[in-house]
């Protein structure tokens, strides 16, 4: 594992530039939370580290090959059920996502239809869809959007122990979830 | 006093006796079976045609050539707007074709694929051109229609090619196939049958639309006619529940 490093790194989406010159480092292993207003850069920053675009200067370096994400929306199979969601991007057997679904209550979930679970059901699927995948890097969007307090104490630990220190970035609005995680936090202007 | 309440159903039932009574009505007053077959007239003639030689040859014939015309629409349109929808190249390409088909009336088309095709063949390749553009059409929107979001979804997670498919395309198109064969299925009858009628090919139904004209039997022709809309409607209700099984079988 190494650490990811933003060298100098500009984006701009037409008139609009969203990054410039940015130049960051979220170490190997640890949980980095980026922080800051709206238009600042969070989220562009999250998709450059996804490969989902690429800086128009400057460098990233240090991603590794397998990734995986919780995006601002949980973007789940919304014609599939919570299982076939589950297995169709992780790869698990069915005992493993039984097992992961227990642990965040939502073991009465598996067979019912993405598009019927409540808001707070269909994060969790997707926190545990991106945790149950191979990968190297995990990105967060803001993840315990629309989670109780207690949801998010109890999905936080969970996220942990899965992770098993592996690298994290998450952007937040609340220092409480960066917290949450011991994340480091690197705050944008 | 109580107030009489009528349901929607009920309102168009009405509205199909009153339309029936009033043909009833215009056929005793003209009495003239040969201008105007009563819907008495059709109905018993339905109880007999059906028993004689030959019926069941000419609804097998069309319905093999207009299904056939159908299906390889539906194939050829659906792979052909996946596609266009991914190569704008193609969509550019086939958009002058699509146009064309679109806009032509049936009947040059028919009279011209006569130059070429025997009639057996000629309802079957009708049927597949005026299905083609409005399926192409129709998966088109849905292709290009899809959400930048779930693609990222599928490319972070290194899908395959395959689940690609399944989870992501099939359902975007769904809504966009359902519609388009909703539509389809009935013009593919209407324009087979016109070809039919024209090509007169042996023991079809065209070939009866077209004796029964020949011999101004009216009410054969109202008969036909008839069954027709019932084979059309059959056939509609029929795949349209195959294909949304077929999309519930992808889902589980």
């Amino acid at each position: 594992m190494n650490d990811i490093v933003l060298k100098n790194v500009s984006k701009s989406f037409g008139e609009n530039e969203v990054l410039k010159d940015l130049s960051l480092t979220f170490p190997a292993g640890k949980v980095t939370a980026l922080m800051g207003a709206s238009g600042t850069g969070k989220t562009t920053t999250l998709s450059l580290l996804l490969k989902l675009i690429a800086p128009d200067a400057g460098t990233v370096t240090g991603l590794p090959e397998k990734e995986a994400a919780v995006f601002q929306e949980d973007r789940l199979f919304e014609d599939f059920s919570v299982l076939s969601n589950l297995t169709a991007v992780t790869g698990q057997t069915e005992d493993v996502i039984r097992e992961g679904l227990e642990s965040l209550g939502l073991s009465d979930a598996a067979n019912e239809k993405a598009k019927v679970l409540s808001g707070g059901m269909k994060r969790r699927v997707a926190i545990l869809r991106a945790l149950l995948s191979d990968y190297e890097l995990l990105v967060l969007d803001e993840p315990f959007k629309g989670l109780d307090e207690e949801l998010r104490k109890t999905t936080a630990e969970y996220l942990l122990q899965k992770n098993a220190g592996r690298t994290v970035v998450m952007v937040t609005h609340d220092p409480a979830e960066a917290e949450l995680l011991g994340a480091e936090i690197i705050r944008l202007s | 006093m109580k107030k009489i309440v009528i349901t929607e159903n009920q309102k168009k039932l009405l509205a199909a006796l009153t339309l029936l009574a009033l043909w009833q009505a215009a056929a005793m007053l003209l009495g003239n079976r040969i201008l105007l077959a009563s819907p008495i007239d059709v109905v018993r003639r339905l109880f007999t045609i059906w028993k004689e030689e030959g019926f069941a040859a000419s609804l097998g014939t069309s319905f093999l050539h207009i299904a056939s015309g159908f299906l390889l629409a539906f194939l050829l349109g659906t792979v052909l707007a996946f596609l266009a929808g991914r190569v704008h190249t193609v969509e550019i390409f086939l958009a002058p074709l699509m146009l064309t088909i679109k806009s032509v009336p049936v009947a040059s088309f028919i009279i011209i694929a006569l130059v070429w095709l025997s009639s057996a063949k000629l309802a079957t390749f009708i049927s597949f051109l005026m299905v083609l553009p409005v399926i192409y059409n129709n998966v088109l929107a849905g292709v290009k229609g899809i959400g930048r979001k779930m693609l990222e979804v599928a490319e972070v997670f290194r899908m395959s090619s395959g689940k690609r498919f399944r989870y992501i395309w099939i359902p975007q198109i769904k809504p966009y196939l359902l519609s388009g064969c909703s539509t389809a299925l009935g013009m593919a009858w209407k324009s087979g049958i016109a070809a039919e009628v024209i090509g007169i090919p042996r023991n079809s139904i065209g070939e009866n639309l077209y004796l029964a004209k020949a011999y101004f039997n009216t009410t054969d022709l109202f008969a036909w006619t008839v069954i027709i809309v019932l084979i059309s409607l059959l056939f509609e209700k029929a795949f349209l529940a195959l294909l949304k099984y077929l999309f519930t079988l992808n889902e589980r």
